[in-house]
């Protein structure tokens, strides 16, 4: 059973392809991080999971194909986080989240009790609730992405998709964050999170995807995806490798020899 | 809880403040009626004189005050909304400027001295044919920028054409009538302009009134609220076509009376808590009770001279929009 | 006008239905008559029988705009809003056909009568606004006897020896009048040929100060060039080539509130304008 199924999924941005014939497979209880350099493709492949950037290919979401989704079943799908942190008005935290209970409101209904509940849960899950009555441009920016994150959580759907939502948090926040959607997988629900921190998503992702120029140069378990070799070979870079208390851990040390960066070619 | 409950007072005191504007632009005017006498002359069967000026010249204007009030306070905050952008405003998609074209038109053409609805009419068609290029040129993807761009565009066409009509006119009157037109205002307005006009504000009424969800999703951005279900592609179109109905009217039988759209949902944001579906009923009628406040200070102030209504909302509005910038600007600071 | 009357000549069917709906009701003379344009006023001061005519435009009391402001002032002034001429209770009111369109309309609504008068353009139109509103007062003979008048004045003056010589009008904001307009006509009737119809000009159109300058005139005619509220308009009287052209031309200021609207008044300013002519000509360049 999966949650998300990609097959051949090919994309252009202005003409110029971006994604390449980009094919696998998301089930229950995984969270996978999308890692790859500036440019690899991630955001476009998160944006044209969501409908929001035109491809071509298959994409199936809990059973269902995305093709023929209506903007209201998709949203009780799959929350999408997206990369941008614009908020337009000075709207209080709590409004905000509640954004999320939308695609489950039936037409012109309040909040019920339901919907306040998962408000509440959300904002728990991402220690925002001291700040429930602030106004969110008024919020500090690790403040603000928790409160954006707790916002995607309320909308309690089987898949999550997030586009950098750990970019710019406080180191604690990073891994508590990573903890909430790590227990949302282990509920049972897929979690895809882009990230350029490798060392977090090798610490905390069950599986990684990594990209590099629109294409899938590597997917499996961060020990097989994250080596020397591809680090090399995709971002250019030299890590240091290192284990603790089992779980691996990277640290990109400086720039490899450029004649060691001919090898991406 | 504290928000909500805020809004509800603005919201309360907003209707009270209407109602009262509403029957005090009942009660002013040349002909000192009393109160009593206004109100049993307002349901009166009979046709005597005060009956009449109630029920044909001061309700019309009245009922068009709120009318038009609210449709400029609607469309002001729906735009705000879907443009994200506080410096929105009705005028902005080219409704207002073909609107007047059209009207312009028909003054110029003769028209409208031949038969006097010709002319809301043809403004009326002028911003259909308007909304119809623009909405065209935004296309399917419903970009925000080339909506703007295509506005920007058409308003400065319609702008340049209503400036050839002035300067091809020969005839210093027909040019000065439609120099009048442009400026905005109630002054004597029949129910006929009531009737032309309302079921196109309804219409347009309708469509804007159902995108509060809407707007407020797309308070994150137009990717987010598609996430989450949020059809961008019908937002833009229920916008659009919202706006050039009620406002498309508006400025048919009124003119054009600036900004309204502009200062009243600025305004009114902060006792909404940045909600803009909250922000969607409280602009109305703060809309209305504007409006409907300015063409009675147009008869108070200068009973005898017909001060244009656009005129005194622009004479008002400006510094009152300038005050705010440097309010805004002293919070950045 | 050239266009409106285009426009009433395409629109004629629907005045016609229009007319029928406004029947004119010639039948008795209107008692309690209103009049809230500044030419209605005018014309109507001149050929109403006493206590007639109940309330002109605050404009008729302006010395600036009308000929007859002494007058005006035995009537009640109106602004021209519909609530207070209602409250008037009249019988017939008198109006243009331009600017005051939504409030004909309401009036009409209320059930009073309305007639509207186009500016004249012409002596012609003068006679024809004289006589119809004799007609619609219920005053033929009175109309009669001003139009006899205004002829009687146009023949007093003398225009046969001004052969040739040419004239302009320069308005504030450089505006001139050419064809079809009344001043062109009260030029003709002084003996005069108006450069603008010479250029071609046809109602208000802006004259280049080059073009006037260019072309020469015999008289350079202005109109309120005393205006008492300052206007930036007013700027091209000051030009260098504007006061040496009207060094050279012979100069004649025309007060506006004999061609604002048209009357056996009008008549004063072709008078004005010959007389100016035989100066002009008297002392040659």
């Amino acid at each position: 059973m999966t949650l998300l199924s990609v097959s051949h999924l090919s994309a252009a941005l202005g003409g110029r392809p971006v994604l390449h014939d980009i094919s696998f497979d998301v089930g229950p209880g995984e969270l996978v991080g999308l890692i790859g350099p500036n440019g690899a493709g991630k955001s476009t492949l998160l944006r044209a999971l969501m409908g929001l950037t035109p491809a071509s290919g298959a994409i199936v979401l809990d059973g269902e194909d995305g093709g023929d989704l209506t903007a209201t079943r998709r949203a009780l799908k799959v929350a999408y986080m997206a990369q941008s942190r614009d908020v337009a008005w000075a709207m209080p935290v709590e409004a905000l989240v509640a954004l999320g209970r939308l695609p489950h409101l039936p037409r012109l209904s309040p909040m019920r009790a339901a919907d306040r509940a998962a408000v509440d849960a959300a904002m728990r899950l991402m220690d925002v609730e001291a700040h429930r009555d602030r106004q969110a441009t008024a919020l500090s920016g690790g403040e603000l992405a928790r409160v954006l994150a707790a916002r995607a959580l309320a909308q309690e759907t089987p898949l999550l998709l997030a586009d950098e939502p750990a970019a710019g948090l406080d180191p604690s926040h990073q891994i508590g964050l990573m903890q909430v959607f790590h227990s949302l997988a282990q509920e049972g629900r897929s979690v895809v999170v882009s990230t350029h921190d490798l060392g977090l998503a090798a610490r905390s992702c069950t599986r990684l995807i990594l990209l590099d120029r629109g294409r899938v140069v590597a997917d499996g378990t961060p020990e097989a995806v994250v080596t020397a070799n591809n680090l090399k070979s995709v971002y250019g870079v030299e890590a240091y490798f290192g284990e603790v208390e089992g779980r691996m851990v990277v640290l990109p040390l400086g720039l490899s020899t450029p004649s060691s960066k001919e090898h991406r070619a | 809880m504290n928000d909500a409950r805020r809004y509800q007072m603005a919201l309360a005191a907003l209707t009270l403040a209407t109602l009262i504007l509403f029957c005090l632009s009942l009660l002013v005017g040349p002909a000192g009626i009393g109160f009593i006498d206004s109100v049993s002359a307002l349901f009166s069967e009979r046709r005597d004189a005060i009956a009449l000026i109630m029920q044909e010249i001061r309700l019309p204007r009245a009922l068009l005050g709120l009318m038009v009030g609210a449709t400029l306070g609607l469309s002001g905050a729906v735009l705000q909304g879907y443009l994200r952008n506080p410096l929105a405003e009705p005028a902005l998609i080219g409704v207002s400027a073909s609107a007047s074209l059209g009207a312009v038109l028909a003054i110029y053409t003769g028209l409208s001295a031949v038969f006097p609805p010709a002319l809301p009419l043809a403004a009326l068609a002028a911003s259909v044919v308007a909304v119809l290029i623009v909405q065209a040129m935004a296309g399917r993807r419903g970009s925000v920028l080339t909506l703007i761009l295509a506005g920007v565009a058409v308003s400065s066409f319609a702008g340049a054409m209503t400036s050839l009509a002035l300067n091809l006119s020969s005839n210093p009157f027909a040019a000065l009538e439609i120099m009048f037109w442009m400026l905005g205002s109630l002054t004597d307005r029949s129910m006929t302009h009531v009737w032309l006009a309302l079921p196109f504000m309804l219409a347009g009424w309708a469509a804007l009134l159902t995108l509060g969800r809407a707007l407020d999703a797309l308070t994150l951005g137009g990717d987010t609220a598609a996430s989450l279900g949020v059809d961008m592609r019908r937002v833009q179109f229920l916008a659009v076509f919202g706006t050039a109905a009620s406002v498309g009217a508006a400025t048919a039988v009124t003119g054009a009376i600036g900004f309204v759209g502009l200062v009243v949902p600025h305004l009114l944001r902060p006792l909404t808590g940045g909600q803009p579906s909250r922000l969607l009923p409280t602009s109305a009628l703060g809309g209305a009770s504007v409006v409907l406040a300015a063409d009675i200070l147009v008869r108070i102030v200068a009973p005898e001279r017909d001060l244009k209504l656009g005129v005194l909302t622009a004479i008002v509005g400006a510094p009152f929009f300038l005050w705010l910038v440097w309010r805004e600007r002293r919070k950045v600071a | 006008m050239p266009e409106t009357r285009k426009g009433r000549a395409l629109f004629a069917p629907l005045a016609a239905v229009l007319a029928l709906a406004y029947p004119a009701a010639a039948a008795p003379a209107p008692q309690r008559v209103v009049s809230m344009n500044l030419c209605t006023d005018e014309m109507a001061m001149l050929i109403a029988a006493p206590g007639q005519l109940h309330s002109v435009s605050f404009l008729a009391a302006d010395p600036i705009s009308s000929v007859l402001a002494p007058e005006a002032s035995r009537y009640k002034a109106n602004h021209g809003q519909a609530e207070e001429i209602f409250l008037m209770q009249p019988d017939l009111v008198l109006a243009g056909t331009y600017t005051t369109g939504a409030t004909v309309d309401l009036l009409r609504r209320l059930g009073i009568r309305v007639e509207q008068f186009a500016p004249e353009n012409s002596f012609d139109d003068i006679r024809a606004g004289l006589r119809r509103m004799g007609e619609v007062l219920g005053q033929r003979q009175r109309a009669e006897d001003l139009v006899a008048d205004l002829d009687r004045r146009l023949a007093a003056v003398k225009a046969g020896d001004h052969d040739g010589m040419t004239a302009a009008i320069y308005y504030a904001n450089s505006y001139t009048s050419g064809s079809g307009t009344l001043i062109d006509d009260v030029m003709a009737k002084a003996g005069l040929t108006n450069i603008a119809t010479k250029f071609g000009y046809a109602g208000m159109e802006r004259l280049p100060l080059e073009l006037l300058v260019l072309s020469d005139p015999d008289l350079l005619v202005t109109a309120d060039r005393g205006y008492s509220a300052p206007a930036l308009a007013q700027q091209g009287f000051d030009h260098p080539a504007f006061r040496a052209q009207a060094a050279l031309s012979g100069a004649v200021d025309l007060a506006s509130r004999y061609t604002i609207c048209g009357a056996p008044f009008t008549a004063e300013a072709v008078r004005l304008l010959s007389q100016g002519a035989d100066a002009r000509k008297a002392a040659p360049k």
